[in-house]
């Protein structure tokens, strides 16, 4: 510890740490721009300027390094002549646009301009002008108004590990935007707003919607990222108009991912249902509460009584509270039916019975800094879980190894150590060889039930590379499985094996949930919870579900098997759709009740490592909406259902058995009774299952903003160049995708990181809904 | 910074050069070659578009003119420019003692020329040694020499620095030892030794002279430092405005390669041409340079001796500071440090531009007077003068009054409120309007400002700016002060923070020649 005084006060501080570090923690304030403590040092502004003992001039604060015994005047006249000095020429060339500038109020350099600034400019020459670049649908651009800190720039080498931002020219005629004239693809864009200490970069949802001092703020948790970040939720007048990170250094830092910051467009949405209505003799007819309610419970009631309850499912999307998810179970369970989900992405149910607990990451967030060697299996990380990758990519940059198994060769922003990319069968291939390589290395029997997917003569350097990994036991190691292994046709394999491997290696096995799916595994929204067993989501369909909750979901394009739902939705007698939105379920639904959705109600969110957090409103939902808490104990009311008595949300809270984080618990790893399945080759390709970083749920297909950036592509059949010329297909063909008898069409994309032998064909389109979820898919030109 | 975009640049380091790529790829495809590299484009586009060589209107180009300080103040790159309408500008060639330049493109590459009113040739640089020793100007018996006397006391090399009080000779004057004595004491798999050839200084010509005439001086100098600190490569960084250095150091280090592998096999030598950039001769940036990122000025600390090019323990510094060496190891530390003054020990090379009755390259020992030197030994002046720019843009404005006060020392310099720099001298005319020398030293520092901190971006193009409209517009003293200050106290690297010297040495001394461009003049001290 080094002993260091700053204008008068005696401070502590760390060897190697920077002076501006210091004055931080003592809340002394030194003016800064370029400097950001989650970025390197710059030390281009000069703002931070003070004055040292026995140093001849001033040194900035952000990159001087604190030696014992200094003394520091941040105040002095030497540093506030600095200081004003460095702000005079700041304002030389930046516009005096304050009036029509969103960062108004809000601007680092309006901020510091009124403590340090003239009040008139003593230059008089023209101002320079800076022409803007297009960086796409979420960031505006007014580049005249730049000063240069590069925080931006810093942002994309360092965090985003896009360098999209960048410096041309020199001397004043240096320019900071993008070298090629594009959207920026990064999930984390939206970040560059925050850091933009003046108004050159700004959101462009946001463009002119209000003034940071006229909303009402309220601190929140993010709900699409099952890291749950926390936010700040601001609102104009009852509307919501903007998202912001709030720093939470054991979760999102400074960060939010782009899913997070924009999701909110969808709360104005036009397609949001204000109404509840009731579909009559094919029309839909506005009601009121009581009469939808009551047909709904008249419909219910009668359904089960002629069917049985086992005819009866929910489905609740995974962005639910807590709250809800017990409420929706219960109520379902009251009715006698357990036929309750919410993992909508999951397409292979043959494990549920081995679930002891919900799967989650299995170590705190931060954690994911400190490993030394992760394997992906089925996880394009950077855009199922942006804040979880940028804590890896962290790793990475620390010398950690990230390697992954993936269907579909993605675009990682971090070298891989090893790139595993083979069909979905090939994948449980990859896997299995692994598992006898680590067996051979550690002298334990190769496991008998993994024996029928392992094929010893395609083990290849990558299998050996992984199992080397998996056998130094000096590292700390983990197995993660992401969104790509919920898809998967044979998960539950999938998941075996990956048990038997991580228990083999004795590392760290973590399973991403989507969303809240945590909370809703602890409120009992899964069809295995508590004494009967129901269906899945997966199995549902089969099943001759004639009636039919939904909450907050589309299942057609929510879901694996959307195809199949989607069949047997047309085909049920009832749909109760529970939805925010008019447009959700609008063709098969039978009534539809207008719920609020995030930032319109409150609840409990709990990450994917376990850490319950509390989802506030900010506004109240459109028209008649209501939360859905406060729908499901009405509808309770009208079914007579007993225990349904909650006021608040935290009395339903106290009533879930959420007692401690949960561990990644998956029971055992064995594959006995599971029959390796053969795919076929010719014009049968095997069907690689994506779900998309904006298509994944209702809200997020209606956040117009998130709809245009270059992570929405239209739909699309993506094949191998090769493959495509075996078949006779170019780019653009249009071709017809069949599953026994549906078929659907769709343009083929060519794309070298598809696999030979597969297809790349994400769910959530409108377009290719209707075809049924299954491991191989037919194609032909149509 | 660009920590990934450095590491990839190291993965190539020197055989496959990320600048030099860039270099011949700018104007064909960026972006392509980006690719090629494994690198993002903004890499490639932003290092392409710093430099004035590879700018588009400059691909095409055959000739530029020399526009220097010294061809500028004695008007013959008008003459020059007469010849070749298309010509563009180049920033000093280091003919100032013919009195203008031409560097000229053709199959063969870059070549440079002397041009005056009647012809074009290349006449031979005169050089005058008046040293005691002609440690710089002396003629080499054998070059294996200046190299095998590292060989032989790689131990001692250091303390023997430290005893010669060798000051770096590229304008800070900063201990030589010292910077050589740190980048030792790191531990690293790779270390480097720099030479900065890239002496922007115009009106400076001796690393020229050095580079053209001794390469095996500088290069021995590198290599002892090398031997002293542990490192196993040394690169040459020499600007384009000099093809004829950089051919002469070519083919020195041809020459080094033939020698037995016990003298040449430990050290390797590499050459890097600049594309056309002041600021590169600032060491961090020339590190960048190197690297192929943008020669931005890096932050300081860590200085290049712990986290120098590609990260790795560096020792930059100026070509005539590593020749100095050979002498210093053949002769002794304290030999060296018996020659000049206490604080300046050795010899300095002086460039004397066309002006002067015998200009030319000078070596002098330190200590000696300036105006001896000037009136007596190179003849005085052919024309009536005011003031002399000593030690280039960022080195001093002097009254030619004050000259026979002065010492050829860096510290006496310094004392007497100039500077000595790279040593650089330029006679400026008495019919040359002083507010034409700041308005030129402002444009050309606003040019070559690589744009990072505040002060020296907006500051030097807001100066050009007030001075270029300063018959109509006069300036407010008080505001002039206050930007010197913050251009002074704030600038990240010397490039900003010096240049106030010489433009308050203009302001006091030709007060009243610049009275009419300013206001307020009165109330300010």
């Amino acid at each position: 510890m080094l002993n260091i005084e700053i204008d008068g006060r005696q401070l502590q501080a760390e060897e190697g740490e920077m002076l501006i570090e210091v004055a931080d923690r003592a809340g002394i304030y030194i003016p800064r721009f370029c400097y950001h403590k989650h970025l390197s040092v710059a030390a281009n502004c000069r703002m931070c300027l003070v004055e040292v003992e026995k140093a001849p001039k001033p040194l900035p604060a952000c990159a001087t390094p604190v030696t014992d015994g200094m003394k520091v005047f941040s105040r002095s006249e030497l540093a506030m002549d600095a200081q004003k000095g460095t702000m005079e020429f700041l304002l030389i060339n930046h516009p005096l646009d304050c009036p029509i500038c969103d960062q108004g109020g809000e601007c680092e350099l309006q901020d510091l301009a009124v403590g340090y600034g003239g009040d008139r400019s003593r230059y008089t020459e023209e101002k320079r002008v800076v022409r803007d670049p297009d960086l796409g649908p979420l960031v505006a651009t007014e580049m005249t108004r730049c000063i240069h800190c590069t925080r931006c720039v810093r942002f994309g080498q360092e965090i985003s590990g896009i360098r999209e931002m960048g410096a041309t020219g020199r001397g004043e005629h240096t320019t900071i935007g993008t070298y090629v004239q594009h959207a920026i693809g990064s999930e984390l864009s939206g970040n560059i707003i925050d850091l933009c200490p003046v108004g050159a970069l700004t959101s462009k949802p946001f463009k002119f919607a209000a003034r940071s001092w006229e909303m009402a703020d309220v601190a929140s948790v993010a709900p699409h990222d099952c890291a749950g970040s926390s936010i700040r939720i601001q609102t104009l007048r009852g509307k919501v108009e903007r998202v912001l990170p709030l720093e939470n250094n054991d979760i999102n830092e400074t960060w939010l991912s782009d899913r997070d910051r924009f999701s909110y467009t969808a709360v104005n949405s036009g397609e949001r249902l204000t109404v509840p209505r009731i579909r009559k003799k094919g029309e839909w007819q506005e009601t009121d509460w009581a009469t939808a309610l009551q047909s709904v419970a008249d419909g219910l009631l009668q359904n089960v009584a002629k069917q049985g309850a086992d005819k009866l499912a929910g489905i609740i999307s995974p962005t639910s509270t807590l709250e809800e998810f017990y409420l929706f179970q219960k109520l379902l369970r009251g009715l006698g039916s357990n036929n309750i989900d919410h993992r909508l992405k999951l397409a292979d149910s043959r494990d549920d019975g081995r679930w002891a607990s919900a799967p989650a990451l299995g170590m705190p967030i931060k954690e994911l800094e400190s490993l030394d060697f992760v394997l992906l299996i089925g996880c394009n990380l950077r855009k199922e879980q942006p804040i979880l990758n940028h804590r890896l990519r962290k790793a990475v940059l620390a010398g950690a190894d990230v390697a992954v198994i993936n269907p579909y060769d993605y675009e990682f922003n971090y070298p891989l150590s090893v790139r595993a990319v083979s069909s979905p069968s090939g994948m449980l291939q990859s896997v299995a060889n692994i598992i006898r390589l680590l067996s051979d290395k550690l002298g334990h029997d190769v496991p008998e039930d993994v024996i029928p997917w392992m094929d010893p003569t395609r083990i290849n350097q990558q299998h050996r590379a992984l199992a080397d990994r998996f056998a130094d036991r000096n590292s700390k190691s983990a197995l993660i499985l992401g969104q790509l292994a919920w898809l998967h046709e044979e998960g539950a394999i999938l998941r075996s094996m990956a048990k038997t491997l991580a228990d083999m290696a004795g590392v760290s096995l973590g399973f991403l949930p989507e969303a809240n799916g945590v909370a809703a595994w602890q409120a009992g929204c899964t069809p295995f919870s508590e004494q009967d067993k129901g269906l899945s989501v997966a199995d549902m369909d089969a099943a001759e579900i004639k009636t039919w909750l939904l909450f907050g979901v589309e299942p057609e394009l929510d879901a694996a098997h959307g195809g199949q739902l989607l069949a047997a939705l047309n085909d049920a007698d009832i749909v109760v759709a529970i939805t925010a939105f008019a447009s959700a379920g609008e063709s098969y639904a039978d009534v539809q009740l207008p719920a609020a959705m995030f930032a319109e109600n409150a609840g409990t969110f709990v990450n994917c490592e376990g850490a319950a957090q509390t989802l506030s409103a900010a506004t109240t939902p459109p028209g008649d909406a209501r939360e859905g808490w406060k729908i499901l104990r009405a509808l309770a009311g009208y079914l007579d259902l007993p225990g349904f008595d909650f006021d608040t949300v935290s009395a339903i809270a106290a009533a879930v058995d959420a007692a401690g984080a949960p561990s990644p618990g998956y029971g055992m790893g064995s594959l006995s009774g599971y029959a390796k399945t053969e795919h076929a080759g010719g014009e049968n390709l095997e069907r690689i299952r994506d779900s998309l970083i904006y298509r994944g749920d209702a809200i997020l297909r209606r956040c117009e903003p998130l709809q245009r950036t270059t992570d929405n592509p239209p739909p699309a059949a993506r094949i191998n160049p090769q493959q495509a010329s075996r078949l006779g297909l170019e780019q653009d063909a249009k071709v017809k995708l069949m599953v026994d008898e549906t078929s659907v069409e769709t343009p083929v994309v060519l794309d070298q990181r598809v696999p030979e032998g597969c297809v790349f064909l994400p769910i959530g389109y409108l377009e290719t809904a209707a075809l049924p979820g299954s491991a191989s898919v037919r194609l032909v030109r149509s | 910074m660009s920590e990934n975009a450095r590491w990839q640049s190291y993965r190539k380091v020197l055989k496959d050069n990320v600048f030099r790529r860039i270099q011949s790829g700018a104007g064909e495809n960026l972006d392509a070659l980006a690719r090629e590299l494994a690198l993002n484009p903004s890499f490639t586009t932003g290092t392409a578009s710093f430099y004035d060589y590879l700018q588009p209107e400059n691909r095409q180009r055959k000739h530029w003119v020399c526009k220097g300080t010294a061809c500028l103040v004695s008007g013959t790159c008008a003459h020059a420019g007469s010849r070749h309408a298309d010509a563009g500008e180049a920033l000093c060639l280091g003919y100032c003692y013919a009195g203008g330049g031409l560097l000229k493109r053709d199959n063969d590459g870059f070549s440079t020329w002397c041009v005056d009113a009647e012809s074009i040739g290349q006449p031979a640089m005169p050089v005058f040694d008046l040293s005691s020793q002609g440690i710089l100007t002396g003629a080499v018996a054998s070059a294996k020499d200046l190299y095998s006397v590292a060989l032989s006391q790689p131990d001692s090399i250091i303390a023997e620095l430290e005893t010669s009080a060798l000051r770096g000779r590229g304008g800070a004057g900063f201990a030589f030892a010292f910077k050589l004595a740190a980048c030792a004491r790191e531990t690293a798999d790779q270390k480097y030794i720099v030479c900065n050839a890239d002496e922007g200084d115009p009106g400076a010509f001796s690393d020229r002279y050095l580079l053209e005439q001794h390469p095996h001086k500088v290069m021995a100098g590198m290599y002892a430092a090398a031997i002293a600190s542990g490192a196993t490569d040394c690169v040459l960084y020499i600007r384009l405005e000099y093809p004829e250095a950089m051919r002469a150091v070519q083919s020195a280090i041809d020459q080094y390669r033939q020698w037995p592998d016990e003298l040449s096999g430990r050290i390797r030598f590499h050459v890097t041409e600049g594309a056309g950039s002041y600021v590169c001769g600032e060491e961090t940036a020339l590190l960048n340079s190197i690297e192929g990122l943008r020669p931005e000025v890096r932050v300081r600390p860590p200085y290049p001796a712990q986290y120098g090019l590609w990260g790795k323990p560096t020792v930059v510094s100026n070509v005539e500071t590593f020749a100095n060496i050979p002498w210093i190891l053949q002769h002794g530390g304290s030999a060296f440090a018996a020659i000049g003054t206490p604080a300046s020990t050795g010899s300095k090379l002086l460039s004397l531009d066309s002006q002067f009755v015998r200009p030319g390259l000078y070596e002098v020992d330190f200590g000696g007077n300036l105006g001896e030197l000037i009136n007596r030994h190179a003849g005085g002046l052919r024309a009536p003068v005011k003031a002399l720019q000593v030690g280039g843009p960022l080195g001093s404005i002097i009254a030619i009054d004050r000259i026979d006060d002065l010492t050829i020392d860096f510290d006496a310099m310094r004392k007497a409120g100039y500077s000595l720099g790279h040593a650089g001298i330029i006679a400026i005319p008495q019919n040359y309007p002083m507010i034409e020398l700041l308005r030129h030293l402002f444009a050309y520092m606003a040019h070559e400002s690589c744009g990072k901190c505040t002060p020296c971006r907006v500051g030097t193009a807001k100066a050009a700016a007030m001075l270029q409209a300063a018959d109509k517009q006069p300036i407010d003293m008080a505001l002039m002060n206050a930007l010197l200050e913050t251009l002074e106290s704030g600038s990240l690297c010397a490039l900003g923070g010096g240049l106030p010297l010489p433009v308050r040495n203009c302001l006091d001394q030709f007060r009243q020649e610049l009275q009419p461009c300013f206001t307020g003049w009165e109330e300010t001290p």
